[in-house]
């Protein structure tokens, strides 16, 4: 039998996102405006790049943020609030892949393996062999979206992540149901993907620092 | 160009990742989530409640009392003046109403020709007709006093002549009932069909005023009509309704005699004779009709409507009691003024 959330949020440091959905699931209201605030954009960025549509953006984050309501009452703060939050991001955009009989997550893996990587290489949309293209993008946020798109969906995802999320390995692994090392695998192909797309833009990179 | 080890996390690539990734949900989708969250545990999120809060005020000032309750009154007032404007309508249309016009029933042969004579005699002693109406109104004021109440009858118009009022006549002392304005009854009928309430009403059409008083009328004739009046006396909870109905009997024995009559006959001069004869016997008539109807309420043993009767006779006749017959005289000695 589990605590209280009252108690169970009096074990965690006041501000941290643990202790604000235990606040919420103990009925304080005002807590879930700060866990909002504070994981709105993330969560919206990730659904965002991931289904690369505004429209459908849109309803799968109300649906996140919906299903978060409705599990408060269940939440038990056994990992960081993130991932759990990331995890029912994550299942309501491979539901949302299903149902639209995209299975972005089912085919591609690597882990070092040659042909998978030369898959990844074949990608149609990868604007890696049109230097024209990346030439003519100016806007360093656009190329790397753009760049982004390019990336398998478990690469992307992972890259998402942890960029957007602040996931470890170890948590993107627990959330994706895959090893640490699958997914620092695919977080290296990823960025070393991007890195290959922005290498034109790398002096600007540096230019703006 | 040499390829460095790939790190799973290029802080480089992050930052610019961090800097040029800054989508944010629409502020719609924002409040929808809120306001479910908030829902869902039963508060209501600060800048809906500031909202509701606003609403509910509105509301509260759209229905207070300040903000209805003068336009419930003027749409009182305006009512009221409406009813009063209908209650008053029937005698001004009556009397500007050409329909209402008692031609036909003075002219009993419905022949188009003497009916024009009629009308051309009447032109030719409109102003006669004018200035003799005075002496019958001034005849009216001898009538019991209450009867006076009935002159509080909206003004009619300046200018047109004044039949001798025969309400004013046989108005007993509570013809204060009769002289309010009343709503229409149910017309009666003559025996040719026309309207008696409309003549009734119409006192004031120069038409209408001439027409009874130009039909030659006869004192047995009167009297008859009289004691037909008497001889259904009226409920005693409605003597001025009682009276109203004698009164229009009285103008449709009169305006029967008239069809009866040559329709061209001197009907002014006639007219005057015939209303000094009746302003004349007017109160004998009135007085003794009272008498009758005292008599059944006593009979009946309605004291205390007998006994109000006598106090009213009394008031508007001196010797009321001494014209009592006998048998009354003791009773009436018992009532007291």
């Amino acid at each position: 039998m589990s605590a209280p959330p009252e108690e169970l949020a009096a074990t965690f440091a006041e501000d941290s996102d643990e202790a604000l959905m235990l606040s919420y699931a103990a009925g304080r209201a005002a807590a879930f405006d700060t866990l909002y605030a504070r994981h709105k954009g993330g969560v919206y960025r990730y659904l965002l790049r991931q289904c690369g549509n505004a429209g459908f953006a849109d309803e799968l984050f109300q649906d996140v943020w919906m299903n978060a309501i409705r599990a408060r009452d269940r939440y038990v703060p056994t990992a960081k609030f993130t991932t759990w939050l990331y995890t029912l991001a994550h299942n309501r955009l491979v539901d949302h892949w299903r149902a639209s009989g995209q299975a972005k997550f089912a085919s591609i893996d690597d882990d070092n393996d040659e042909g998978t990587r030369a898959a990844v290489e074949a990608l149609p949309g990868s604007r890696r062999n049109e230097p024209e293209t990346r030439l003519n993008t100016r806007q360093l946020g656009e190329q790397l979206r753009a760049a982004l798109a390019t990336l398998p969906a478990v690469q992307r995802d992972a890259f998402l992540l942890q960029q957007e999320g602040g996931l470890s390995l170890a948590e993107i692994a627990e959330l994706t149901g895959v090893g640490p090392e699958t997914v620092k695998s695919r977080l290296r192909y990823a960025v070393a993907k991007l890195r290959g797309e922005l290498l034109p833009l790398r002096s600007s990179l540096r230019e703006e620092r | 160009m040499t390829t460095p080890d790939i790190p799973e996390r290029d802080a480089r690539l992050s930052a610019a990742w961090r800097e040029h990734s800054a989508e944010m949900p629409p502020a719609q989708l924002d409040a929808a989530i809120l306001a479910a969250a908030h829902r869902a545990v039963g508060s209501v999120p600060q800048d809906a409640a500031k909202q509701a809060a606003e609403a509910g005020k509105t509301a509260r000032e759209a229905t207070s009392p300040q903000r209805w309750w003068m336009p419930l009154a003027a749409a009182a007032t305006i009512g009221a003046v409406a009813l009063g404007i209908l209650q008053t309508m029937p005698l001004e249309q009556s009397a500007t109403a050409p329909s209402v016009s008692d031609m036909p029933s003075v002219a009993s042969p419905p022949t188009s020709t003497s009916r024009d004579k009629l009308k051309v005699q009447e032109r030719k002693d409109a102003p006669r007709a004018m200035a003799e109406s005075a002496a019958p109104q001034t005849a009216a004021t001898v009538v019991p006093p209450a009867a006076n109440a009935s002159a509080n009858v909206p003004a009619r118009p300046a200018g047109k002549p004044v039949a001798p009022r025969d309400t004013d006549r046989v108005a007993p002392p509570s013809a204060t009932l009769a002289a309010a304005p009343q709503p229409f009854p149910a017309e009666k009928k003559n025996e040719s069909g026309e309207s008696v309430d409309s003549k009734v009403r119409a006192g004031a059409t120069p038409t209408f005023a001439n027409a009874p008083t130009a039909s030659p009328i006869s004192e047995p004739q009167r009297q008859s009509a009289d004691a037909m009046t008497a001889q259904s006396p009226p409920a005693p909870a409605a003597p001025a309704l009682s009276r109203m109905a004698a009164a229009r009997d009285d103008t449709r024995q009169r305006n029967e005699v008239a069809q009866s009559a040559p329709a061209a006959s001197g009907a002014v001069v006639l007219a005057k004779k015939a209303t000094s004869a009746d302003t004349a016997s007017a109160k004998s008539i009135d007085v003794d009709a009272w008498i009758v109807r005292i008599r059944k309420l006593h009979d009946d043993g309605k004291l205390p409507d007998a006994a109000k009767e006598l106090v009213a006779l009394r008031a508007a006749i001196p010797d009321a009691d001494r014209r009592l017959p006998p048998e009354l005289r003791a009773w009436a000695a018992t009532v007291k003024p």
